[in-house]
């Protein structure tokens, strides 16, 4: 027996230290030197630009890989790969002039052909790749010369412009492509200012200098993008010093950051423009007093206030983030007054009482529990009876995105309408366009309205950026005045940095830009 | 024993097969598009009809079975919907991890449980038993994500001794191995310690101090061979509970564990990974509970298989 559980005894210290053995192997991330380390809120899903949609994969995309155009820190479009460009045939054919002396980070050189192959994989249905409907205007592209693309639409496409800059159509080497197929997610190869080592899943993306970059130089060598789910955990890893930067960061720790002399915060309003759909479908909703009085029950300064802690902007002149390309303030829209809805419900036969299902994703957007709660703390004060439903995302998008058989189920549902092209064509189409109802994209509000429609239309179809303006003006004035949503807020986007780490920034599709950060000593 | 072992693996392929069907019927009724959840909101019907066609999600239900089941036989387990990495890269190294930090953990909580009891049982009723007992109830009862903030915050915000999370080495398993082992190391002591105390009062013991044998003689050569029996299965148990419950300690400390796969992998929606991973957890956890007997009938020769 004795000889048993010494035995026993060294079989168990020679596993843990197995273990332990085993563990160091392990390589870590260190923040050192010019390598910084950014904590963001989940592992990219893939980096091929073209088959992904998800803000952390685009954030890691965004280092490694460059378009015709690209936005700049104040998110204006300027010119990245293409030097400029002419429009032609009333807008329908758009002539690029590319680029001398950019290379892949394979050492092949970027040039008409190159760019060529990548639009011919993205129109390829074969392919299947998210660039389908986003270039589905785009007829074809042919090479004029070696640094001149010609690309012609089969309609004019207003919207195009901001599409191209959206960082799905980022130029992958087509020798990479070649070679690596379908693996080419694996194995990135664009033209940007850092170029791929490694991807540890789940644990970090790295990504090195590319020496062979076109522009200036960066001055980092290296960057490690950490996934870490646990906004709480983001916070304490950025406060430890395990990491650099942080995106994004609660509400609730930012006053904390902010009396932290090692590091500054940095907010941008973000795309989302959280809201409850009133569904149209119901006939509670058909009546516009009634959407209205919802508009006017619910107090969103004191939302702004006290759940965001200020750190958001309320929808009352607009049903659009003001950073959305396109965005005009349309007016100051249902200011709080329960004594008005109140009213509007009495003159539309609104009975006290009367049951409203209002669902929400648990969990998905910023506050999103406390902000249904407290929309349904103030719709039963005017007299409604909210039942909160909550569901888990994946549930929850499934359900809103079916087809309505006959009606959804549903009277209120909350969603943040947010498009990588920051541009108000999908911005405010994607929600508001009567051919969008569901299962094609999320007017869960179901509404039609002929304005809007034709606002819409005009909006795309033509590329004088005065004009698209004008339109889309219109369009957001009669949503505001129908009122098929409650409108809420668009919440601010948080990161935090070290105050050493400079140039870096938060964008308000959601994520930072690294590319062109410095550390100063 | 080889009769056990035989059978015991036997018994493993309708178990697998079982568990495979479940999960395959249960993600596929559950509500989700993993279509939509992969590509995005603002994704187009031809993008979605194109990923649900590239992965299969088209088919009858019947025959996405059938060729998953014949797949599986040929050890491919498929490609990760979100990722489209192979299902076997996204699982192994993190069930290794898994695996580091529950031996790490389990070994942690059984070395300072034992102790703990060991020494409380012989001071029954002191200040240190009493005392010994109130923080193992504590490390029973305290949720292990909390835990795991309030380590992160001392340990690694403030006192700078450990990272706050990640993975790199033996000082990142440290953090995630107390706060997963907690509990497991409240248990321990206090069956440590009832175990001793029944032994103790053993008529054997008795005989041995009153030949004037030394009482650390008595505690270490004799009463704690016959006490950790019961202790060895509780491990065993604990260790199975520990691999698969690791999920909140691996998301509070961003460790790339297969329990922080299982839950997003749900979330998503990414069927091949779920029905990968939860095959090879199984699988891993009936041979854990295999060697726990395998260990137990080593422990205690009166056990024959």
């Amino acid at each position: 027996m004795n000889r048993r559980f010494r035995s026993l005894g060294w079989i168990c210290t020679a596993a843990v230290l197995l273990t332990a053995a085993m563990s160091v192997l392990v390589a870590g991330a260190q923040s050192s030197g010019g390598a910084v380390v950014l904590a963001t809120q989940s592992d990219a899903a893939r980096l091929d630009p073209a088959a992904t949609g998800d803000v952390p994969s685009m954030m890691v995309q965004s280092v490694m890989f460059e378009g015709l155009v690209g936005w700049d820190k104040d998110q204006k479009l300027v010119p990245q790969l293409a030097e400029s460009w002419t429009l032609s045939d009333g807008g329908k054919v758009i002539t690029w002039r590319l680029r001398h002396g950019v290379k892949f980070h394979d050492g092949e050189e970027f040039d008409a052909p190159a760019a060529k192959v990548n639009f011919d994989r993205w129109l390829d249905k074969a392919n299947g790749l998210l660039t389908l409907s986003q270039f589905a205007s785009v007829d074809g592209v042919e090479v004029v010369d070696k640094y001149t693309l010609k690309m012609t639409l089969k309609e004019v496409n207003g919207a195009l412009l901001q599409t191209l800059a959206g960082r799905r159509a980022m130029f992958n080497s087509p020798k990479a492509l070649a070679k690596w197929g379908k693996e080419i997610n694996l194995h990135p190869t664009g033209t940007g200012p850092f170029e791929f080592v490694d991807w540890v899943p789940k644990d970090r993306i790295t990504v090195k200098r590319f020496e062979g970059y076109w522009g200036s130089k960066p001055a980092l060598e290296k960057i490690t993008f950490k996934p870490v789910p646990e906004p709480a955990s983001r916070v304490a890893m950025l406060e430890a010093g395990d990491a650099d930067m942080a995106a994004p960061i609660p509400i609730q720790d930012v006053a904390r950051l902010r009396g932290n002399p090692k590091l500054h915060v940095m907010m941008v309003d973000s795309l989302d423009n959280l809201h409850f759909a009133l569904n149209m479908q119901k006939d509670i909703f058909k009546d516009v007093r009634v959407r209205q009085a919802v508009n006017y029950a619910v107090d969103k300064e004191a939302i702004v206030k006290n759940i965001y802690n200020g750190l958001a902007v309320p929808l009352t002149k607009s049903p659009v983030s003001p950073f959305l390309w396109g965005y005009s303030s349309v007016g100051d829209f249902y200011k709080y007054d329960p004594a008005k809805a109140r009213e509007l419900l009495k003159a539309a036969g609104v009975k006290p009482g009367t049951k409203l299902v209002m669902w929400i994703p648990d969990g998905r957007y910023v506050q999103d529990r406390q902000v249904g709660e407290a929309v349904a703390g103030y719709l039963r004060e005017v007299g409604l009876d909210p039942q909160i439903v909550k569901m888990e995302w994946a549930t929850y998008i499934g359900r809103v995105g079916q087809k309505p058989d006959p009606i959804a189920p549903y009277d209120l549902a909350m969603l943040a309408w947010s498009v990588g092209t920051q541009d108000a064509d999908w911005g405010i189409g994607g929600t508001f366009l009567s051919t969008n109802w569901p299962p094609r994209a999320y007017n869960l509000a179901f509404y039609k309205s002929d304005v809007v429609d034709n606002a819409l239309a005009a909006g795309r179809q033509t590329t004088d950026g005065a004009k698209r303006m004008e339109a889309y003006k219109i369009a957001q004035k009669q949503i505001m005045e129908d009122a098929p949503w409650l409108f809420l807020v668009a919440p601010k986007f948080i990161g935090a940095a070290k105050k050493e780490l400079q140039n870096v920034y938060v964008i308000p599709f959601g994520g930072a830009v690294v590319k062109d950060a410095a550390i100063k000593r | 024993m080889g009769r056990l072992i035989g059978r015991r693996l036997l018994f493993l392929l309708p178990v697998l097969f079982g568990i495979l069907a479940a999960v395959f019927v249960t993600m596929r009724i559950v509500p989700g598009d993993p279509a939509r959840l992969v590509a995005g909101p603002d994704a187009g019907p031809e993008e979605l009809a194109a990923i649900r066609h590239q992965f299969g999600l088209d088919l009858p239900l019947h025959v996405q079975f059938g060729r998953y089941l014949l797949d599986v036989l040929r050890g491919e387990f498929g490609q990760s919907l979100k990722t489209q990495r192979p299902v076997l890269d996204e699982i192994v190294p993190r069930l290794w991890n898994t695996a580091l930090l529950a031996v790490l953990s389990t070994f942690f909580a059984a070395a300072l449980g034992l102790l703990a009891g060991i020494v409380a049982a012989a001071r029954r009723n002191s200040t240190f038993d009493h005392m010994t007992m109130a923080v193992a109830m504590l490390g029973v009862s305290t949720p292990s994500f909390y835990l795991g903030i309030v380590l992160i915050v001392v340990f690694a915000v403030m006192l700078r001794l450990f990272p706050a999370g990640g993975s790199g080495g033996l000082i990142h398993l440290i953090l995630p191995a107390v706060t997963l082992g907690a509990s497991t190391l409240g248990i321990v002591a206090r069956m440590t310690r009832a175990s001793m105390i029944d032994v103790l009062d053993e008529d054997y013991i008795r005989t041995a101090r009153a030949k004037g044998v030394r009482e650390r003689v008595i505690v270490a050569r004799h009463a704690l061979r016959n006490a950790l029996l019961p202790v060895i299965a509780v491990v065993a148990l604990q260790f199975g509970f520990v691999l698969a419950g690791s999920v909140l300690v691996e998301t509070v400390f961003s460790f790339p564990g297969i329990g922080w796969l299982i839950v997003e992998s749900i979330s998503m929606r990414d069927f091949p990974v779920v029905q990968g991973s939860i095959l090879l957890v199984t699988f891993v956890s009936v041979l854990v509970n295999l060697a726990a007997d395998l260990l137990y009938g080593y422990a205690d020769p009166r056990i024959k298989f």
